[in-house]
């Protein structure tokens, strides 16, 4: 019930966190409703950190913003309950929006960040698979000013995989907007409402275009497909996964085509 | 409400230690030696105690049932290595003394105790110590466990059967026989467990010779008595007080071993030791309860009545058989309710009792019943099917109408409203979309039967549900049920079962006039200081808030035989206390006509006509007032006289304001229904309860509000256990539901409005009629589910033979019914059934 | 290593040595005895430590002291500080039974207050999901959801007057 003891630094510039984070035995602390939990857990294999890199003093990355060429900028520290109410991302990312509605409860997303569920790269978490659909692209600090971008899919490795270096953070994730006539639903499916998803499934609907469809829980990291006339979309790529995670899958995947229109 | 309430986590002494245990991460194993030479050296390590430090002390069954096999358990499963440890040790055992000795055998059993500091301290200090252990075979399940050749959880106990009996009643074979239709009915009962929000704990402190011990319990009496057994501390010096608890539900019955342990680690360091469980400590080493294994047949006529039920009940016992409750109490109690609310004469019972490498069982509401009874429904509803009458008129024709009903096993049905509960039951939801229900539309309140109208909720009706969606089928179930709730060694006797019941209570009026009544059984949440306060303040003719009730420490309440269990407090404490009030009452009337009389005298007055008769014949208490006198007296004038007026001393032989009652109350049933309607979702295997109706029958309602409160507080866990809580051993024998993320309570968003009634059947036998309540929720609610479920894909060829119904588990059972390969074999279960089900619907 | 961290607690500020891991529920509880705020799980699943942060809802048990360093606390000790009327909702929760045991109610005052104070006009719904988070196993919910509805009607008819 205790948490196992590790030290504790809270940097106020992305330098000093990037070198901080290099160190051995180093982990960023966002919102600390993934990390947090592991830690009072003390389970074998659970997370041993030496060192906790708290990002909340890190200034100018608790904003959303829509960037000129029109993709919306999610800073590193942004509740998501900030997200899931920002006018922003209602008008750009409606998808975003829904989906975080169904992340945890109020009290979590009041402390959890968007940023910091993408990087726990949970297989079945909204966020994720969010980010994939939209295609998301992760703004990377590292050590002595560095900086580069990432697609969230070259991001997410598998489960509580990042492609990321000793020493880099996620600063900001980009997505890409809304485009004119679009639609877009998340739909999940949870033994009991409200906890992670076996499946989840985010649709995006343009008129004139292949509906796009990503799966969160159907592989170790969120899988886009494309529609199949039959099946709504092609489902061969679930084969050999659990009959269960398919049957369901392809249930929410005809649904969230429904809610688009489709 | 303010916060203010004070738990065992909230208790501090001074120098107080923190106790964490290090527990066994295997099934089965040897252990080769403890080495805490890292724990020690840890800063704030107090001490780390095994086996060896501490005095052999198993924990007893004290279930007295011939043929029970024991298997004590030990406060901690024994080291072969001593260890020096910080503090001073009791004599301990030798290595290797004692049945447990070196051996653990669950996941989770309690090897070594860290007593640190601080609670952070202890538990880096659990991870320290080294354990060597030597893994060995093991089996989980009670059928693998009786195979030939499967590892032996205990060396003296073969083929790991603790017990094995079979029960007959009336002629079980000549109903068979004459059965027009047999149902088989297996059911693999979960194993799930009562998790209250607060976990188990307590505090020992060492009290001169003795020892006062804080702790989250059911039965501060009963931890006392075990207490005194394993430690040999006289019972009068150990002094059991319960704080404020959270919840319990059962699970707080027994005396845990972690509780000996940690009184015996604070008589061995001589300091406070306190022990704060943790929820994943909880869910996977605290005993768990329910896990039967069923088969079921149903003998049944062409005209739909019940002939006869048999069954094997098959306890999966877990390890060890131990103190109060019994590895037996599941599989044993369940014998005893097989024939239910029914009119079914014969019965056949096979019981068995099997050990296995899991945690023990504990008690946890609708102890026995909850998984015999839903396998019996879920037969019924499958009988309706094939016979093709309504699964309520099916019901109706079958259950008790007639009191005393003496049932097939030796219970003494004593009242109840078994027909009209199961028809208000199925008037509170809408089943007009649901197969099988012949009457379908919902039926007004005007139809109901006379005793249900005046039922507060019956008026609403049932709210109309929409039509299910596409994809989705709709199911209603309904089940009748019978709830023992009285116990006293009558109800005991009849359950077969040797539980003694009785408890006095003592019953004061202080110099000052407030009533104090003090009884053993403190309450975790049930309401206690109302309900019972009020029947004191009723019986008594004083107001409530007068009335203080005292139930928290041993060393200011009456010894209870059994503590807060078993529906138990409304019968034995509410009927002592009442007949308890009404000797305090004529008490305080003699008292109030001697000081009349005495002020008649003083007045020269001749005394009032009243006074005449015997001793305050005329006067009457109401709300604290003594009336009908040539005044009126208050409770507190009357207090003051009997304690310190030597006048009235000269005329009253004993003037004194205390009485104490003894109170062993007979057998009596309460009884009810509940109805459900779920729609599961054939895209997702999902289940949503959408409507769920209970009737509640419980003789003289003490309190509405708290019957509510209890009655919507087991239906909820019940329908945890249909859908959703499952311990779940893994093959590598952990438990996987062993944190609140993988273990699911029901959130508020898996609960419906629940619509609740009453009926009234008053008992003949107990103190104004009361009869016990709150537990039949939690035997019946399966049932209603599972039948619901059952009926929405009865036409899929789904059916229920496993709990909880997990979306995994409905999907799978979609899939083998939908296989043509099984299509031929399925119908296995209806022997001489014909019934063709309907065509299923195209997946939509 | 213990680090110096500020508090305000209900209104009172206090300045506390914890270390890094020690959770706000441990600090709260053990340094500060606030044993109003109660942990059932420890690992974020059931709410009942549910305490709010700055005007928000978080769950003291997945929060270090130190995240909480410089912030504002309020518990339900602070809702109706002793001998003051009980808050509305408290109330509201008395009249509809809304406990039992009481082990939850501490975490179920404070999402519910946020609940009403962002939506007012919450449906049963929304209440329903708004309290999710937080476990109960005495009630059955029954009680907490008419209470929740109770104290919010009774704003809306103060609002009105």
């Amino acid at each position: 019930m205790t948490l196992p003891p590790f030290e504790y630094a809270r940097p106020h510039a992305l330098d000093e966190a990037a070198a901080l984070l290099a160190t051995d035995g180093a982990r960023a602390l966002a919102g600390g409703q993934s990390l947090v939990p592991a830690l009072a857990a003390r389970q074998p294999g659970g997370p041993r950190p030496r060192l906790l890199v708290d990002l909340a003093r890190l200034p100018g990355l608790d904003t959303i913003a829509l960037d000129p060429d029109g993709r919306l900028r999610i800073g590193a520290l942004v509740r998501q309950r900030a997200a899931e109410r920002s006018p922003l991302v209602a008008r750009h990312a409606p998808l975003l929006a829904q989906a975080l509605a169904q992340v945890g409860h109020p009290s979590t997303r009041n402390r959890g960040t968007v940023v910091g569920s993408l990087a726990h790269a949970e297989p079945a978490a909204e966020v994720p698979a969010v980010a994939v659909a939209l295609g998301g692209v992760a703004v990377i600090a590292g050590p002595a000013g560095a900086r580069r971008e990432l697609p969230v899919t070259d991001l997410l490795q598998g489960p509580q995989r990042l492609a990321l270096d000793p020493g880099e953070l996620i600063a900001e994730l980009l997505l890409d907007p809304l485009v004119p006539g679009e639609r877009q639903a998340w739909l999940e499916f949870a033994p009991r409402r409200f906890d992670l998803p076996l499946v989840g499934v985010a649709a995006r609907v343009v008129p004139g275009r292949e509906p796009r469809l990503t799966l969160a829980g159907v592989a170790p990291t969120p899988m886009s497909v494309t529609q199949h006339p039959a099946e709504g979309c092609d489902m061969t790529l679930l084969e050999g996964l659990d009959p269960h995670r398919t049957r369901i899958a392809r249930t929410l995947t005809r649904r969230a085509l429904e809610a688009c229109g489709r | 409400m303010r916060g203010l309430a004070r738990h065992v986590a909230d208790l501090v002494r001074p120098r107080q230690l923190e106790a964490v245990f290090v527990r066994s991460p295997h099934p089965a194993a040897r252990i080769g030696g403890i080495d805490a030479a890292a724990a020690l050296a840890l800063p704030g390590v107090a001490a780390v105690l095994t086996a060896d430090d501490l005095p052999h002390t198993p924990l007893l069954d004290s279930v007295r049932i011939d043929g029970l096999l024991k298997t004590p358990q030990p406060a901690l499963a024994g080291g072969l290595v001593a260890v020096a440890a910080g503090g001073a040790a009791a004599g301990g055992a030798a290595a290797g003394e004692g049945l447990a000795a070196g051996v653990v055998r669950f996941v989770g059993e309690p090897v070594a105790l860290v007593l640190a500091s601080t609670r952070a301290a202890a538990e880096d200090a659990a991870e320290l110590v080294a354990v060597d252990w030597q893994p060995t075979p093991f089996v989980l399940e009670p059928g693998a466990a009786r195979a030939p050749g499967a590892p032996l959880v205990h060396e003296h106990v073969p083929g790991n059967l603790l017990f094995a009996q079979a029960k007959s009643y009336g002629d079980p074979d000549g109903a068979f026989a004459a059965a027009d239709l047999v149902i088989e009915q297996p059911l693999i009962g979960n194993r799930y467990l009562a998790a209250p929000l607060e976990g188990r704990g307590c505090l020992a402190e060492p009290a001169g010779d003795g020892l006062t011990v804080w702790a989250s319990t059911m039965g501060p009496h009963l931890l006392r008595r075990r207490l005194a057994q394993t430690t040999g501390i006289a019972e009068q010096l150990l002094r059991v007080i319960a704080p404020d608890v959270g919840g319990a539900f059962g699970l707080k019955i027994p005396a845990a071993p972690e509780e000996i342990a940690v009184a015996l680690a604070a008589r061995a360091v001589g300091r406070p030791v306190r022990w704060v469980e943790g929820r994943r400590e909880q869910l996977v080493a605290a005993p768990h309860a329910k896990d039967q294994r069923i088969a079921l047949s149903l003998a049944v006529s062409g005209s739909g009545e019940l002939l006869g039920v048999r069954a094997t009940l098959t306890g999966n016992a877990g390890a060890y058989s131990f103190n109060s409750a019994s590895a037996l109490i599941e599989p044993y109690l369940g014998a005893g309710l097989l024939p239910g609310p029914y009119r079914i004469e014969h019965v056949g019972a096979e019981i068995f009792s099997v050990l296995t490498h899991t945690s023990p069982m504990s008690p946890y509401r609708g102890v026995g019943w909850t998984q015999p009874h839903t396998a019996r429904e879920l037969a019924l509803d499958r009988a309706a099917r094939a016979l093709g009458i309504d699964p309520a008129e099916l019901r109706r024709r079958n259950l008790v109408t007639s009191f005393p009903h003496r049932s097939a096993t030796g219970m003494e049905y004593d009242s109840g409203s078994y027909v009209e509960s199961l028809e208000s039951a199925v008037g509170l939801v809408d089943a007009s979309d649901a197969p099988h229900f012949a009457q379908g539309e919902p039926r007004s309140a005007q139809d109901a039967p006379a005793s249900a109208r005046d039922a507060p909720h019956f008026a609403q009706a049932a709210p109309r549900l929409d039509p299910p969606a596409p994809g989705i089928r709709r199911g209603v179930g309904v089940t009748s049920y019978v709830e023992p709730a009285g116990w006293g060694s009558d109800g005991a006797l009849q359950s077969e079962w040797s539980f003694a019941s009785h408890d006095s209570v003592r019953l004061q009026v202080d110099p000052t006039g407030g009533v104090v009544a003090a009884i053993g059984t403190p309450s975790q949440g049930q309401g206690h200081a109302t309900t019972l306060a009020q029947v004191v303040a009723d019986e008594l003719g004083v107001r409530v808030e007068d009335v203080a009730l005292i139930a928290d420490d041993t060393n200011a309440t009456p010894v209870s035989t059994a503590g807060t269990r078993a529906s138990r407090v409304a019968t034995v404490i509410g009927g002592a206390l009442a007949l308890a009030a009404r000797r305090l009452r004529a008490r305080l009337l003699e008292v109030a006509a001697a000081v009349l009389e005495a002020e008649a005298a003083g007045r020269g007055d001749a005394p009032a006509p009243g006074d005449a008769g015997p001793r305050g014949g005329a006067l009457s208490l109401i709300d604290g007032l003594v009336h009908g006198g040539a005044r009126e007296l208050t409770l507190r004038e009357l207090a003051e006289a009997a304690h310190f007026d030597p006048a009235l001393r000269a005329r009253l032989p004993e003037p004194d304001l205390l009485v104490t009652q003894f109170h062993d109350p007979p057998a009596t049933y309460s009884n009810g229904a509940i109805a459900a309607v779920v729609d599961v979702d054939l895209g997702t295997g999902g289940v949503t309860v959408r409507q769920l109706a209970v009737v509640e029958d419980c003789g003289t309602v003490l309190n509405p509000t708290v019957v509510d409160g209890q009655a919507a507080g087991a239906v909820v866990q019940g329908l945890g256990g249909a859908l959703l809580e499952d311990v779940d051993y893994g093959a590598d024998g952990r438990p996987r539901g062993d944190s609140f993320g993988s273990y699911l309570l029901p959130r508020i968003t898996d609960v419906p409005e629940l619509a609740i009634a009453h009926h009234s059947s008053p008992s003949p036998l107990t103190v104004n009629g009361v009869k016990g309540m709150g537990e039949s929720g939690a035997i019946a609610a399966p049932a209603a589910i599972a039948c619901a479920v059952a009926a929405a894909l009865a036409a899929d060829g789904f059916t229920v033979d496993r709990l909880p119904l997990t979306p995994a588990r409905v999907v799978e059972g979609l899939t083998r019914a939908a296989a043509p390969a099984n299509a031929a074999a399925a119908p296995a279960s209806a022997a001489r059934a014909a019934a063709a089900p309907p065509p299923p619907e195209p997946l939509q | 290593m213990m680090l110096p961290i500020t508090l305000t607690v209900d209104g009172a500020r206090t300045t506390v040595e914890v270390e890094p891991r020690e959770t706000l529920a441990d600090v709260l509880r053990d340094r500060l005895g606030v044993y109003g705020v109660r942990v059932a799980c420890g690992e974020g699943h059931c709410g009942a430590c549910t305490i709010q942060l700055d005007g928000a809802t978080a769950r003291a048990c997945t929060l270090l002291a130190v995240q909480a360093d410089g912030g504002a606390i309020r518990t339900v000790e602070g809702m109706a500080p002793t001998g003051a009327p009980l808050h509305p909702l408290q109330a509201a929760f008395v009249a509809e039974h809304a406990l039992q045991c009481g082990f939850c109610t501490a975490g179920m005052l404070m999402s519910a207050e946020e609940l009403l104070r962002e939506r007012p006009q919450a449906s049963d719904d929304e209440i329903r999901a708004g309290l999710a988070g937080n476990l109960c196993r005495c009630t059955g919910y029954q009680g907490i959801v008419r209470a929740v509805r109770r104290a919010r009607d009774e704003a809306n008819e103060g609002e009105a007057r």
